[in-house]
């Protein structure tokens, strides 16, 4: 009997030092360790039925002559920018020749960059080419750039951004300052050729671009059915995903396939272009006048060889073929 | 003896013996047997009982000392030195150009750390579902990791910035996969230490041997009485002695298992505690780092990275470092608390004007800034927190060392002399029995 009650106890006292609540110090220091930060989720815009619409890339006209750099007229948005003393830009900083960051040097360099410094030295009469004292540089995924237009996060954006029906509800666009299609990046020993073998194949594109759109519409690729679209946050993204073999083909602009392949020799674009993708600068709705100013920037850029020079530092070497005229723009009004 | 082939004269005379035995029971020097068997029987029981809580003392002391703190410090080495990895690799690409040399060579020892970590913690971790799960993986996920960080240099050598995406992909397989393996691994072994400490401090087994001693000395004590209400002799040495013994075994037990439980009490709060403490500091401050440094490689494009710093920096404390762990860790006795709390408030000041800098258009001064480049140095007051939290990381292994030692000194030679003393008693007890059985003769 007393041997009984013996090995109950040494059981429940087993069990209870098995069970017993650890030290709290300890889990202290443990439970820190797991800490979350309260997930704050980027805005998106909503991804709507493409609505119809007559002409999306027509733009605000230009009034009369530009102001004179760091002389912006009073009560304008370009003067509130001039007060701030640098242009706050939503750019992408991956996309080798139109917006990335330069490892070498550290700088945001590219097409869209430079005409966006162009837009900087009109309001300020310097570009800060050498300092980026007068253009800050926000970072954006392509999915960002019309939430931070609205939320008015940056005060424009060109990032390879196309110009079409759904975007024009939500954002203002400049004029077309590039005519970009899409095409196709894969590796040298792949089978596809055109858009039209790319149905069912593992097709990679940044989320919230139209690519990712196109991919999937057998109307717009010719496939007989829809590839598999596979979206990432960045386009460098897409060439990490090529290399490693979990996408078979990336399809998006022209533009962005260029500096793809510039980066992977082993990689090559096929197929003509199958869609028009004319690229603009997104600008908050609220400030029309800033389109127009925009605009008057860029019909300069067209006229006095800006643009065409802008064109050759970055593009000249990356098999686009000759010097193009620049997009011809419209106007609404 | 009887011998017959008739059944029922056999079971008379089993009947017949049966009762001559009772009977003889039933004189006094039968009840005198049964008394002694009775107390050899007792103190049978405490030796098997107090041998065991002994052994079951031994095995938690060595546990602790032996086997569970080692792993727990492999495991916090393993997940230190993966943070400090990634801080370091996300940092050096902040820069333009090549990395310093030095910071390249960090990285390497970090990785090399954990290399050495790894095989030590899968050797001898065991092989619970969610030890092995976690195991694999990082065995899986760390070549990848360090082949995309391989890539994102090469990339940025070139000039590419493909390199870039390689080096977030990489981070973000180590703070969504590899790290929180780690977590788990350290996790499991700081249970699996608790457990041992707790088994090594339970004061059940002290009542279980005293439970045990009760019956026994409760035995020697009615034994003893009911002989000397037979013999009209007060005492009978041998008997007496037995009972002292037995007090002693039980003196002794209780003795070294408050010391042992004190010393590992002791091993634990010197040591052990604030072990766990520095190192979660450690690796929250390295990813402090790395948020900050892709907070700025975003350039407030991606707003999740500073709210994950506020996340951590409000489990490492206030300013003041009077909270939170970097306040718990300086409240241990020989620890730099003031240097430690002026370091972390140096930090977040530091991360404030990297903030402001790059929120203020001056990404150039952010970056140095938050490299150590320039006046202001971000990364000292974090290298300093982070050294000052080393040294405290070996102090505390010094003492857990020297604390976990002496528990299990105090137990030694025990579970031999309970044994001794209780064979002795219990021949004591059984020579005094027969002398006054014999007195009957």
């Amino acid at each position: 009997m007393t041997r009984r009650l013996v090995v109950a106890l040494v059981l429940v006292a087993a069990l209870a030092a098995a069970c017993s609540t650890s030290d709290s110090v300890s889990q202290t220091a443990i439970a820190a360790l797991s800490v979350k930060a309260t997930t704050t989720t980027t805005p998106t815009s909503p991804t709507t039925v493409a609505p119809t619409c007559a002409n999306p890339t027509a733009s605000l006209a230009p009034q009369g002559a530009l102001p004179a750099p760091g002389n912006m007229p009073a009560g304008s948005f370009m003067a509130t920018i001039q007060k701030r003393g640098r242009l706050i830009v939503g750019v992408d900083q991956t996309t080798l020749l139109f917006g990335y960051l330069n490892p070498q040097d550290g700088q945001i360099e590219g097409f869209d960059i430079d005409m966006l410094r162009q837009v900087a030295k009109a309001i300020f009469g310097d570009d800060g080419q050498n300092e980026n004292t007068r253009i800050q540089f926000v970072a954006i995924s392509a999915a960002q750039r019309i939430p931070f237009v609205q939320n008015s996060q940056v005060d424009i954006v060109a990032d390879t951004m196309t110009i079409n029906c759904a975007r024009d509800t939500q954002v203002d666009f400049s004029s077309v300052y590039y005519d970009a299609g899409q095409r196709i990046l894969v590796p040298q020993n792949s089978s596809i050729t055109s858009s039209a073998d790319l149905g069912g194949k593992r097709v990679c594109a940044a989320a919230g671009s139209t690519s990712i759109d196109n991919v999937i519409d057998t109307a717009v690729t010719g496939a007989k059915s829809p590839a598999i679209p596979v979206s990432v946050d960045q386009w460098s993204d897409c060439l990490v995903a090529l290399q490693s073999g979990t996408v078979d083909a990336i399809s998006t602009d022209d533009t962005i396939l260029a500096g793809l392949a510039v980066q992977d020799p082993l990689t090559t674009i096929v197929g003509p272009k199958f869609t028009d993708e004319p690229y603009g600068m997104a600008i908050n709705q609220g400030h029309p006048e800033f389109v127009r100013f925009v605009n008057g920037v860029l019909a300069q850029m067209r006229s006095n060889g800006t643009w065409a020079a802008i064109w050759n530092r970055w593009l000249a070497n990356a098999h686009l073929g000759p010097t193009p005229a620049p997009p011809v723009a419209t106007y609404r009004d | 003896m009887v011998q017959s082939a008739n059944p029922s004269l056999a079971r008379r005379s089993r009947a017949h013996a049966a009762a001559r035995i009772r009977g003889r029971l039933a004189t006094t020097p039968g009840r005198m047997r049964t008394a002694g068997a009775a107390i050899v029987v007792g103190l049978l029981l405490l030796a098997v009982v107090g041998t065991g809580a002994v052994r079951a003392r031994e095995r938690a002391t060595t546990a602790v000392g032996g086997q569970a703190e080692p792993l727990l410090l492999g495991a916090e080495s393993l997940y230190s030195s993966l943070a400090n990895a990634d801080a370091t690799a996300t940092n050096t690409f902040l820069e333009a150009g090549l990395e310093p040399p030095a910071r390249r060579q960090a990285y390497l020892n970090d990785l090399a750390t954990a290399a050495a970590q790894l095989t030590k913690v899968a050797g001898q971790a065991g092989t619970a579902p969610a030890v092995t799960s976690a195991l694999g993986v990082i065995n899986k996920d760390l070549p990848i990791y360090s082949g995309m960080v391989e890539s994102a240099r090469a990339n940025n050598l070139e000039g590419f910035p493909v390199g870039a995406a390689y080096l977030t992909e990489g981070s973000t397989l180590m703070q969504t996969q590899i790290l929180p393996a780690a977590g788990t691994l350290y996790q499991v072994e700081a249970q699996r230490l608790n457990q041992a400490y707790d088994s090594g401090q339970s004061w059940l087994d002290v009542v279980g041997v005293l439970l045990a001693a009760c019956v026994a000395l409760a035995l020697l004590v009615l034994a003893q009485g009911f002989v000397a209400r037979r013999t009209n002799r007060l005492l009978n040495l041998p008997m007496l002695i037995a009972s002292v013994l037995t007090l002693v075994v039980v003196a002794w037990t209780a003795t070294a298992f408050t010391l042992s439980a004190q010393h590992l009490s002791d091993a634990r709060h010197h040591g052990s505690d604030p072990i766990q403490l520095a190192s979660s500091a450690q690796i929250l401050v390295s990813r402090a780092q790395v948020d900050e440094n892709l907070a700025l490689v975003a350039r407030g494009g991606d707003p999740q990275y500073l709210a994950d710093f506020d996340a951590v920096v409000s489990a490492l404390g206030s300013g003041s470092g009077s909270s939170g762990l970097v306040g718990l860790a300086g409240t241990y006795p020989g620890t730099d608390a003031t240097n430690m709390a002026s370091y972390y408030a140096g930090y977040l000041v530091a991360h404030k004007a990297v903030v402001a800098a790059e929120s203020g258009g001056m990404f150039t001064a952010a970056v140095a800034l938050a490299t150590g480049d320039s006046s202001g140095d971000e990364l000292p007051a974090a290298a300093q927190l982070t050294g000052d939290l080393s040294n405290e990381i070996l102090m505390s292994q010094a003492a857990f060392t020297g604390k976990s030692v002496a528990a299990s000194n105090d137990l030694s030679a025990l579970s031999l002399g309970v044994i001794g003393l209780l064979i002795v008693a219990g021949a004591l007890a059984l020579v005094g029995m027969e002398q006054r059985i014999n007195e009957y003769r």
